[in-house]
């Protein structure tokens, strides 16, 4: 309780002050308040990178990875065909009203994929492995492995029930 | 050298004589203040059409470092300050407060020295202008997510090593066919256009989220351009090499195409295009 | 006695940004010790070049040599003459200590400076409109909420046997019309505005990997466009689909 009260006597008093000598409210004051929230700030860094380290002298140049188009060129390729082909089917049923059971499992596949490898990219992006190697590698198998659970998810929801295009379309109307 | 011992000497003695004679202060009119305050008036107020402007910098000193870094506040009179931001770094540093670290060198654009982060976008201190609203205070801060050696320097090391990595001069086995110059038609020369002007001032690699979040692999939106540059050189033969030095997950692909390499570029260049360029070659 | 030193004091700054300040202290006489910052080095420099002496200790030499010497016998002479006073007053003298590292020395005494190094603040201090209003964290941000959504009603459809839950599009349909009106669009909205966005600046994004619509001008309008049409889409199909 007393935590809570403590900033609001602390106003009042700096605010009575303020009231009573306005001309004294000097641009030192303001700048402490702002050196402060500046600092309080700083405090939430978003993924805090480490000390800095640097690998031999500057005359060596960065290290340069392996080639590994599966990671690279082949990988990037893949995702925009898989993202192109999403186009006609997200619009697709709005056309048609809903999709048959071939492009609704279509259209299902092509969405874990693409989830997928967006939850990939966030991982790559967001985790180092550099930096959290650990972590890296066992986010990586957990959606691996919720990737799979998903993949048999939707095969259960698109073999026992409407299929997705006209679950969605049923609730919409709903 | 005895010879040599008695002239020098003869030359500090004459000097140490004529020291009266001169008198240094008046020589070096201009002195340092004496820093201390959190605020310095460089111009107490007196001429009524004075144009007072605060500038907020961020400071850190490496000579302690176990204090946090802060903002300091620094008014300057616009209308006895020159219309560019290096301008206003330059007087302070010269009238209020000496410690102030940042680096300059050509104030025209073209050394790419005074890179930083002016008002919440980076650019190069010597080509923005100071707004001339002076209500409005101006923030300056190193180049974003960089590591501080002082003030608003920052440690441009890893994007130096990177550029070396890419290996940014021509590499062929061929002799040339005339035996004296590499020849280029007008066409490739013409695609070396907004290439070539990158002046490496890490404005938009340090502008870039996946940059900041990954400067170990990535290589960023800079060091890409150049690499582009001399993946379409006509006259290199190392393009396979070079593509394939890119061909992994984080040297090129962690662009996600966010694009504040090209909103940022002080030199109106565009790093997200020759980047999507490279990706294209690349892919198809 | 003339000895010269060359003292590297750059070890505070990064390598990228090495300093070499160099130091000629000058020893003469009973003097003390004299430590110049050459004003006199691009002028040695320029002497070594010409009579290409080897040494800049020799360099140094002859530098304060011609000094002494009569102003008109030395090309250089006029130089000297100006800048005489200001080195006998020592304008640009301060006595400096260097002190000497050995290579390995001066990298582990950089690589312990470096670790005490802050970052300079970046999200909270970058433009708001590239960074936390971009289109394109907006992309990834509206992805994660759809595939998240996917995953855990996928998750959940599987498992829901096993808990005794009803996820079945019949029973959810039924669970859904059953919500006041209000509720149903503005439910309507929240997922209706994420699948539009991430569907027009997906198609906006798959533009770039052609390398087309990179120009400044065309990044801002199209953005703009972006939000709106989006905006405009979301309600549609939440009210009039």
């Amino acid at each position: 309780m007393a935590s809570i009260i403590r900033p609001a006597l602390l106003r009042q008093t700096a605010m009575a002050a303020a009231a009573a000598r306005p001309a004294m409210r000097s641009a030192f004051v303001r700048d402490a308040v702002r050196v402060s929230a500046f600092h309080a700030s700083s405090r939430k860094n978003l993924l805090p990178p480490g000390p800095q380290v640097i690998q031999g002298t500057v005359n060596d140049p960065a290290p340069v990875p392996p080639t590994s188009p599966s990671h690279g060129s082949y990988h990037w390729t893949f995702d925009r065909l898989i993202a192109g082909s999403l186009i006609p089917l997200a619009v697709a049923p709005f056309a048609a009203g809903s999709l048959n059971p071939v492009m609704d499992a279509t259209l299902c596949s092509l969405l874990v994929i693409h989830s997928h490898t967006g939850f990939q990219n966030i991982l790559i992006d967001y985790v180092p492995t550099g930096r959290y190697p650990k972590a890296r590698k066992s986010l990586m198998w957990a959606l691996n492995g919720a990737t799979v659970l998903v993949a048999i998810g939707l095969y259960e929801f698109e073999t026992n029930d409407v299929g997705v295009t006209e679950a969605i379309k049923r609730v919409w109307k709903a | 050298m005895a010879a040599l011992r008695s002239s020098s000497s003869r030359l500090l003695a004459a000097a140490a004589a004529a020291r009266p004679a001169f008198k240094p202060q008046a020589v070096f009119a201009r002195s340092m203040a004496s820093v201390g305050d959190a605020t310095v008036n460089a111009n107490p107020k007196g001429a009524s059409d004075s144009r007072m402007k605060s500038f907020q910098i961020y400071r850190w000193n490496p000579d302690a470092p176990t204090e946090k870094p802060r903002m300091q506040t620094y008014t300057l009179d616009l209308n006895k300050t020159g219309p560019m931001v290096l301008d206003a770094l330059v007087r302070i540093k010269n009238e209020i407060d000496p410690t102030l670290t940042f680096r300059r060198s050509c104030r025209e654009g073209i050394c790419g020295s005074c890179a930083m982060n002016i008002n919440g976008t980076n650019t190069l201190a010597c080509l923005c202008r100071i707004p001339t609203e002076t209500d409005k205070e101006m923030k300056i801060y190193p180049l974003p997510h960089t590591y501080v050696v002082k003030d608003l320097v920052p440690d441009l090391t890893q994007f130096y090593k990177q550029y070396k990595s890419i290996k940014p001069y021509l590499q062929r086995d061929t002799p040339a066919p005339d035996g004296k110059e590499y020849r280029q038609s007008k066409a490739d020369r013409k695609k070396l256009d907004g290439l070539y002007e990158c002046i490496l001032c890490a404005c938009c690699s340090t502008s870039c989220p996946s940059y900041w979040w990954n400067s170990e692999e990535y290589l960023g939106p800079a060091i890409l351009l150049q690499s582009y540059r001399w993946l379409i050189d006509s006259r290199d033969e190392r393009k396979s090499e070079r593509k394939a030095a890119l061909d992994n997950s984080m040297s090129l692909y962690r662009c996600h195409t966010i694009l504040n390499c090209t909103r940022t570029c002080p030199k109106g260049l565009n790093p997200g295009l020759a980047i999507a360029e490279i990706k294209k070659e690349m892919a198809f | 006695m003339i000895s010269s030193r060359v003292g590297v004091s750059a070890l505070r700054q990064g390598e990228s940004d090495l300093l070499f300040w160099v130091n000629w202290e000058v020893a003469a006489g009973d003097d003390g010790v004299w430590s110049t910052w050459v004003s006199t080095w691009s002028l040695a420099m320029r002497r070594r070049r010409r009579e290409g002496s080897p040494g800049a200790t020799h360099v140094m030499h002859r530098a304060l040599t011609s000094i002494s010497t009569p102003a008109a016998k030395k090309p250089n002479a006029a130089f000297f003459s100006q800048n005489l006073p200001r080195l006998a007053l020592g304008m640009q003298t301060r006595p400096v200590t260097t002190t000497k590292y050995s290579e390995s020395d001066a990298q582990s005494l950089l690589a312990t400076q470096r670790k005490s190094r802050p970052v300079s603040p970046h999200l909270q201090i970058y433009d708001y409109s590239q960074t936390w209003f971009g289109a394109s964290v907006w992309t990834r941000i509206t992805g994660s909420i759809f595939s998240g959504g996917l995953y855990v009603f996928a998750a959940s459809y599987l498992v829901a046997p096993l808990m005794g839950w009803h996820l079945e599009s019949a029973s959810l349909a039924a669970a859904f019309g059953a919500l006041p009106v209000a509720v149903k669009g503005g439910l309507k909205f929240l997922l209706a505005w994420p699948f539009t966005f991430h569907s027009i600046n997906g198609i906006r994004h798959l533009t770039y990997d052609f390398a087309k619509g990179f120009s400044k001008s065309t990044i801002k309008t199209v953005s703009n466009a972006i939000w709106a049409s989006s905006l405009v889409a979301a309600l549609g199909l939440a009210f009039y689909w």
